[in-house]
């Protein structure tokens, strides 16, 4: 019966009513159907949830057809919502009707990211040893860092992350907003509250080679002259993505 | 079945469904409410604020934390991650309530977000014994377990609800959260009496009340089907039945749930004190 069930509640239901007893009022299509709208209008209520800016961009109408679209193909595998939505994204990608927006698929990226940054594991900083390090820059160079689970750096072919940045505000006004342009991204949660930086494209490689476990010396080797060094570690402190530190021997 | 602890439970006052968008405002205030519950899925991250807030919330009042997602009325095995993710919860807040229902909300790797029907069967019995036992044993503690709102019944059904669920807390040695919403809203839907249900649970087991409001649709003959949408005001028919409850078992825990169309706090703090005056001597609640 459950596996009649399920199947009616996001296809069709040919195969359940007959399992149902005849009710003494509603047919018994009126009354599964309320079991259906919960099932779709939670689900939808809940991917509203994790991507208010989608929601505002495409409007209500289209993001319900877009929410039923997606749960009909991706139904949730987990009971925690949070997670649903990690393949939206994608989702949003192969969606002809809305290839002309490019950008949309990326600022769910950016609104997936941000929720799980909200959520994740809450970590201590080492800002204490960091400010201790930059006294002494042969050792600050032969450190390597680990990063807080909230962190993420995330390259954007398009200004998606300006999208939602505009999106923070009460009226957003995209006009004039170049998007066809990249974006480079640090994502954290210093406090309570996932945070965006807007990185240029050396402080974005220089972090991206500190997170996959390169010491300073060795990811000041992809960034150009000039590269603002103490502005970045500023950043990173501010931020509070380094939990911990490795100082390398040699 | 294992020996389980028994925790401090609730006080016998009214608690409210703490939301979200009333969390900051509730940290603040801090109003005098007998209990707070929460939704476990809506814990089960690995940091950040909702947890500081559950602390907070912990810290300062009793707690009932009330699953949705555990599927106990599944025909396939509990999720192990799943038990695993309420352990730790329940461990770290320690709880003076843990609640579940009798529903199922996962299939074939597919989660519904819906607490759906279960046919009542002897075989659906045992299993739903044995989910119980396992979550039990698992958080080392006595769950209590909601009796369902339901618009459909099965034809494979054999036995009545009521004296499935009976016998399922006979079984299992679990309480009963006694939703006096779901018991309206599934005997108008069933054509059953409200009353006659009531009495037929084991009241004897209940540890703690739900109250909430309904929607209701009309057929083209005129007739009802009320859907528990927890999104109005508790209804006077079930605050009838639910005076007719607390005249037979006294007061008890009584949880004003609303998640739909949600109001103002101060509208959910009102509502509680209205559950929280029928709790009253009958002497003192007249002078109210």
């Amino acid at each position: 019966m459950q596996s009649e069930l399920a199947t009616a509640l996001l296809g069709s239901n040919e195969g359940l009513l007959p399992l149902l007893s005849e009710p003494l009022s509603f047919d018994r299509q009126r009354r599964f159907d309320i079991y259906r709208n919960n099932v779709q209008q939670s689900l939808i209520e809940a991917l509203e949830a994790s991507f208010p800016v989608i929601h505002e961009l495409i409007g209500a109408e289209a993001f319900v057809t877009l929410a039923n679209l997606f749960i009909r193909s991706q139904p949730p595998k987990s009971p925690y919502l949070v997670e649903y939505g990690d393949r939206f994204s994608n989702f949003i990608e192969t969606r002809v009707e809305l290839s002309d927006y490019p950008f949309l698929a990326e600022v769910a990226k950016v609104e997936y990211q941000l929720l799980r940054s909200t959520h994740a594991a809450d970590e201590v900083a080492i800002n204490d040893q960091l400010v201790a390090l930059a006294s002494d820059p042969d050792r600050l160079l032969a450190s390597g860092f680990k990063f807080a689970a909230a962190t993420a750096l995330m390259p954007l072919r398009y200004a998606a992350a300006s999208i939602w940045l505009a999106h923070q505000k009460s009226a957003p006004n995209l006009s004039g907003m170049e998007v066809n342009r990249s974006e480079w991204l640090l994502i954290s949660r210093p406090s309570f509250r996932a945070e965006i930086d807007l990185l240029d494209f050396d402080e974005f490689q220089f972090v991206a080679q500190l997170i996959s476990g390169a010491t300073i010396a060795k990811a000041l080797d992809v960034v150009a002259e000039g590269f603002d060094l103490t502005g970045c570690l500023h950043r990173l402190l501010i931020r509070q993505v380094l939990t911990g530190v490795e100082e390398d021997e040699c | 079945m294992t020996a389980l602890a028994q925790q401090k439970s609730l006080p016998s006052r009214a608690g409210i469904g703490l939301k979200f968008r009333h969390i900051d405002q509730f940290l603040r205030e801090m109003p005098d409410i007998g209990f707070v519950e929460v939704h476990a899925e809506n814990y089960l991250v690995e940091g950040g604020i909702r947890l500081a807030q559950l602390e907070a919330v912990r810290e300062n009042y009793p707690l009932s934390i009330h699953g949705v997602a555990a599927s106990l009325g599944s025909e396939a095995e509990l999720n192990d991650d799943h038990l695993r993710r309420l352990k730790r919860l329940v461990d770290r807040y320690q709880p003076q309530s843990f609640s579940e229902h009798l529903a199922w909300s996962s299939h074939a790797g597919v989660y519904y977000n819906d607490l759906l029907p279960l046919t009542y069967t002897q075989e659906r019995l045992q299993r739903v014994v044995e989910h119980i036992d396992q979550l039990q044993s698992y958080l080392g503690r006595r769950i209590l377990l909601e009796n369902p709102s339901t618009y459909v019944s099965f034809e494979a059904s054999e036995i009545p609800e009521t004296v499935f669920i009976a016998e399922v807390v006979k079984r299992s040695g679990c309480g009963l959260l006694m939703d006096v919403n779901n018991i309206y809203v599934t005997c108008i839907n069933q054509g059953w009496s409200p009353d006659e249900y009531m009495a037929a649970l084991p009241l004897g087991a209940v540890g703690e009340v739900h109250l909430a409001g309904y929607t209701e649709e009309l057929d083209a003959q005129g007739n009802r089907v009320l859907i528990d949408s927890h999104s109005a005001e508790v209804a006077d028919e079930v605050w009838q039945l639910y005076q007719r409850l607390l005249d037979q078992i006294g007061p008890q825990p009584t949880l004003l749930e609303r998640d739909g169309a949600l109001p103002e706090l101060s509208v959910l703090l009102a509502e509680a004190r209205g559950a929280d005056s029928l709790m009253q001597p009958e002497e003192v609640r007249y002078a109210v």
